[in-house]
C-alpha cells in the first residue's frame, strides 16, 4: 500500500513562534485528523523537519498536543488601571521590556540566518520515506528554511510530491505582505510547483489564481484539483469547555487577524454611518475577534482615538477557540470583508454555528458562503452599509435568514476533503502504474 | 495659502501680518513669507515616522516584531505619562494682548487657522474675521491626535460664537457651519491659478494628502482592481499610463508607504513625490490626462481647482463646478471611472483661472458695511 506522508513542519514552527493557530495551521491539523481516519486505505504517517534539516516521522499524538496547547493558550488582559500612576509605570515596564526583547530577536534572526546558510550546505535527505510514497504539502512551508531542498530530496529518493494550495494572495497582492515575505513565498511556491506531481487548491478562485500564475510562468495548463475544505473545527471543539465570558448585549462578530487585507478599516467607517444613521440602540456592537497584525498601526490609532466609537466596537485579541466558538454561536449575525481570500473559513464558520454572515463579493468567499451568505462590494463602503443597514432594520427577517441556516446548511466532513485528496491521488497512481501506450 | 491670500489682501486694504506665539507680534510680509518659510512642517515628524516605518518593514520578521512592539509600546507609555503629569489645562492661552501690534479698536483680524484666545482680542475691540478651511479635526477627530481635535474643537466652539464674519473655503465647511452652527458664512471660492507648462499628457495625477485623510488607500485600491484586469501576459507598466501620487506626506500614511515598498510602487506602475512645491505641481498638471484629488475633507478645494484651470478633467470627493464628482468610499465606481477616462479620455475643462487678487477682492467685499 502507498504510504502517505504529511507534511506538519509549519504547525510547529508556528506553534513555536505565535500563540494562536491561522486558518492554514487548522486546516493543516484537521485533514491530518481525517486522513488518520482513511488509516485502513492510506496508511498516513506525519513529517517535521528535524534537528538536522531533514525531514522525521512525527506522532500525531505530538501535533495534537501541540495543536490544542495552541488553540487554548489564553494569557491575562491588562487588568484595569487603577490609577494614572500605575497605568505609566505598567506600560514603561512592558515597553522596557519589549525593548529587551529586540536583542534576543537579532540573535534569533542572526540564529536562523546562519541555519539556512547550514541547511544550504547540507545533502537533504528523504528521511522514512520510501520510493513510490507520497508526500503531501498542504501547509506553510514557506516560512521553514531549506523546505523546498528537503522536498526536492523526497522527490530524487522516488516519492511522489502533492502540492495543497491555500492561495497565492503574497503573489497577487504584495503591497499586504513585506517584501522579503513575499520573495520568499515566491521561490517557494515557483519551486514546489517545480517539484509537484499533483496539484490541489482549496477553491475555484485559488485555482483560477493558480492557472493565472502559471501563465505568467509560460507553463502549459496543468490539472489541478479543487477539493472543499471542511466546515468548522469538531475535533477541537469537542476539547474545549465552554465555561467563557459573553457579552449582555446584541453583536455583530468579525473573525480575523486584524490587518489590511481582511479590511477592517470598511467594517469601522460603516458602522460609524450606521450609528449616525439609526443611533447607538439600534445598532448593535461590533466585537473585532483576534490580533492586531500586519498595517494595523492606524486603524487601532483610530479605533483608541473615537474611543472605539465611543463604546460601539471591541477588540478581542487572543481568544480561545472555545471562546471564539461561544461567540459565533451568540453573535446577531457576522461579517466578513476581506478583501481577498483563498476561501473563507469564517462564513463557513459562521454557518456551521447556525449564524448569517455578510460576506465579501470577492475572490473564494462566495464559494464558501454559497447561496446561505449575503454579500456586498468589500471596496464600496456604501455597498457594505447598505447590506449591514438592511438586515440590522429587519430582524424578522434576520431570523427567517438563521431559521434557513440552521435547516440548509450541510457540513462538509473533513473526511469528504480526505476521501478526494486520496482518490486523486490513488488516480495519479493508476496513472503511472500503467505502461504508456 | 494663507500668505498668498495675506499678499494680495495687501494690496487693497492696510494689512498688517502678526503672529500669536504667544504675543501679537507685527510681521513684514517678506519676514512673514520667510517665518512661514522656516515654521517646521506640520507633518515633517510624522513623515519621517511613515518613511522609519516602512523602512523598518525591510528587517527579518523577529527584529520587526520586537522593534515594533517596543515602538508601540513607548509610545503607550508616552501617552500615559503625559495622561499622569497633565494638570488641568485652561484651552486658550493666558499671555498679555501686547500692543506691539499696535491694533487699534475696530480693527479687523483675520484668521485663518486655529489659534489662541481670540476673546481677549475681541475684548480690545478687535473685530474678527474666521476662515473656516479645516473641518477634519472636528468632523473626523480619529484622523488626527486627540490633542489636535481637543483643542481644534474647544477653540472653533469658543472662536464661533466671537466671530463678526465667518468666511468658508469649501462646501463642507460651509454646510457644516449651516448644520451645526446655524452660521451661514460667506463662501469664496479659493484660487486657482493657470500652471504655465506645456501640457504632454501621459500620467494619471492624484493629487492631495498621502494616506487616510488623502483618501490614497481607496486610489491605490482603484489602481490594483484596475492591474487586475489585465490579462496576465501583459506588462501592466508598459500598457498603463503611470499613476503619480503628489502631495504631503499625511498623518496616517504608514500603510501607504509600507503598501508602496512592499510592492515595488505596484509593479512600477506608481510613482510617489512627496511634497511638491508649486512648480512641481505645475509640470505634474501638465503631464496629466487627468486628475484625481478625493480627499474627503481637503479644506481649500486646491487641487481640483489647480486641476479644473489648467484645463485637466478632474475627479473630486467634493462639488467642485466642472469637476465629476466621485464617493472617496467606493474604489470599485472609482476604478471604473479611471478605466473609462483611460479609454475615452475626458474633455478638456473650460474653468476659468483665478487669482487671489480675485478671492481678496470678493473676502473684501463680503467685509464691506
Amino acid at each position: 500500500m502507498t504510504r502517505l506522508w504529511v507534511d506538519m513542519g509549519d504547525l510547529l514552527s508556528f506553534a513555536a513562534e505565535f500563540r494562536r493557530p491561522s486558518g492554514i495551521q487548522r486546516v493543516l491539523f484537521e485533514l491530518g485528523g481525517a486522513l488518520r481516519g482513511l488509516a485502513d486505505r492510506a496508511e498516513p504517517g506525519f513529517v517535521v523537519t528535524g534537528a538536522e534539516g531533514r525531514f522525521e516521522a512525527i506522532a500525531w499524538q505530538r501535533i495534537a498536543e501541540t495543536f490544542h496547547h495552541l488553540a487554548t493558550d489564553t494569557r491575562p488582559s491588562l487588568a484595569p488601571r487603577r490609577s494614572r500612576l500605575a497605568a505609566a509605570l505598567r506600560c514603561q515596564g512592558a515597553a522596557l521590556l519589549a525593548a529587551a526583547r529586540i536583542a534576543p530577536a537579532l540573535l534569533v534572526a542572526l540564529k536562523d540566518s546562519q541555519r539556512q546558510r547550514r541547511l544550504a550546505r547540507s545533502v537533504p535527505q528523504a528521511g522514512p520515506m520510501a520510493p513510490g510514497d507520497v508526500l503531501l504539502v498542504a501547509g506553510a512551508g514557506w516560512a521553514e528554511a531549506g523546505h523546498i531542498q528537503r522536498v526536492h530530496a523526497a522527490r530524487l529518493a522516488g516519492v511522489r510530491v502533492a502540492l495543497l494550495v491555500h492561495d497565492l494572495i503574497p503573489l497577487q497582492r504584495p503591497e499586504w505582505f513585506a517584501a522579503h515575505d513575499t520573495q520568499r513565498f515566491s521561490a517557494w511556491m515557483n519551486g514546489m510547483l517545480d517539484q509537484s506531481d499533483v496539484l490541489f487548491t482549496i477553491s475555484q478562485a485559488t485555482k483560477a489564481d493558480l492557472v493565472r500564475h502559471l501563465t505568467r510562468r509560460g507553463e502549459a495548463s496543468r490539472p489541478i484539483s479543487v477539493v472543499r475544505l471542511g466546515d468548522g473545527f469538531p475535533a477541537l471543539s469537542a476539547r474545549t469547555n465552554t465555561n467563557v465570558p459573553l457579552p449582555d448585549y446584541s453583536f455583530a462578530l468579525f473573525v480575523s487577524t486584524i490587518e489590511a487585507r481582511k479590511n477592517h478599516a470598511l467594517l469601522v467607517e460603516a458602522w460609524r454611518r450606521l450609528l449616525e444613521m439609526h443611533g447607538p440602540h439600534t445598532v448593535p456592537r461590533l466585537i473585532l475577534a483576534g490580533r492586531p497584525g500586519g498595517q494595523s498601526d492606524e486603524l487601532m490609532h483610530q479605533l483608541r482615538a473615537s474611543h472605539y466609537l465611543d463604546g460601539h466596537v471591541q477588540v478581542i485579541t487572543d481568544a480561545s477557540d472555545a471562546h471564539i466558538a461561544a461567540l459565533y454561536r451568540n453573535a446577531a449575525f457576522t461579517v466578513f470583508p476581506s478583501l481577498y481570500e483563498g476561501w473563507g473559513l469564517p462564513v463557513t464558520e459562521s454557518l456551521a454555528a447556525g449564524r448569517p454572515c455578510l460576506a465579501s463579493a470577492t475572490s473564494s468567499v462566495p464559494e464558501a458562503g454559497g447561496s446561505l451568505a449575503r454579500y456586498f462590494d468589500p471596496l464600496d463602503l456604501s455597498d457594505a452599509v447598505r447590506a449591514i443597514s438592511s438586515v440590522i432594520t429587519d430582524p424578522d427577517g434576520l431570523t427567517a435568514w438563521a431559521d434557513r441556516i440552521s435547516r440548509e446548511f450541510r457540513p462538509v466532513p473533513w473526511s469528504r476533503m480526505a476521501c478526494e485528496i486520496w482518490n486523486v491521488l490513488e488516480l495519479d497512481r493508476r496513472r503511472l502504474d500503467q505502461p504508456e501506450a | 495659502m494663507a500668505l498668498s491670500l495675506g499678499t494680495a489682501l495687501a494690496r487693497r486694504v492696510d494689512l498688517r501680518f502678526c503672529r500669536r506665539r504667544p504675543e501679537l507680534v507685527p510681521l513684514t510680509p517678506s519676514r512673514a513669507g520667510r517665518e512661514l518659510a522656516a515654521v517646521p512642517h506640520g507633518g515633517r515628524k510624522t513623515r519621517l515616522m511613515a518613511l522609519l516605518r516602512a523602512r523598518a518593514a525591510r528587517l527579518p520578521r523577529p527584529v520587526r516584531i520586537a522593534l515594533g512592539n517596543t515602538l508601540r509600546l513607548q509610545s503607550r507609555a508616552h501617552a500615559a505619562w503625559r495622561a499622569l503629569l497633565s494638570l488641568p489645562r485652561a484651552s486658550v492661552s493666558r499671555g498679555p494682548v501686547p500692543d506691539r501690534a499696535r491694533a487699534a479698536p475696530g480693527d479687523l483680524l483675520l484668521v485663518l487657522a486655529p489659534s489662541g484666545d481670540l476673546g481677549r482680542l475681541q475684548a480690545k475691540g478687535l473685530r474678527l474675521v474666521l476662515a473656516l478651511a479645516e473641518t477634519q479635526p472636528v468632523l473626523r477627530p480619529d484622523r488626527v491626535t486627540p490633542q489636535e481635535a481637543e483643542e481644534a474643537s474647544l477653540w472653533q466652539d469658543h472662536s464661533l460664537k466671537i466671530a463678526e464674519h465667518v468666511v468658508a473655503f469649501c462646501p463642507q465647511a460651509m454646510s457644516w457651519l449651516q448644520d451645526q452652527s446655524g452660521i451661514t458664512p460667506q463662501f469664496i471660492a479659493a484660487a486657482s491659478p493657470v500652471p504655465a507648462e506645456p501640457a504632454r499628457r501621459d500620467i494619471v495625477l492624484a493629487l492631495g494628502e498621502i494616506g487616510v485623510t488623502g483618501a490614497t488607500p481607496t486610489v491605490l485600491q482603484a489602481w490594483r482592481h484596475l492591474l487586475d484586469k489585465l490579462p496576465p501576459q501583459i506588462d501592466p507598466a508598459r500598457h498603463l499610463p503611470r499613476l503619480v501620487l503628489a502631495g504631503p506626506i499625511g498623518p496616517l500614511a504608514t500603510t501607504v508607504l509600507m503598501q508602496m515598498t512592499n510592492s515595488g510602487n505596484f509593479g512600477g506602475t506608481v510613482q510617489l513625490i512627496a511634497d511638491p512645491s508649486t512648480q512641481d505641481r505645475a509640470r505634474l498638471l501638465a503631464r496629466a490626462q487627468f486628475c484625481i484629488a478625493i480627499a474627503p475633507h481637503e479644506a481649500w478645494l486646491r487641487s481640483a481647482g489647480e486641476s479644473l484651470a489648467a484645463g485637466v478633467a478632474c475627479l473630486s470627493a467634493q462639488t467642485v463646478s466642472g469637476a465629476v464628482t466621485v464617493d472617496p468610499d467606493n474604489a470599485t465606481a472609482l476604478a471604473l471611472q479611471i478605466s473609462a477616462w483611460l479609454n475615452t479620455p475626458p474633455p478638456a475643462p473650460s474653468n476659468a483661472a483665478r487669482s487671489w487678487d480675485e478671492v481678496a477682492a470678493d473676502l473684501l467685499q463680503g467685509l464691506a458695511p
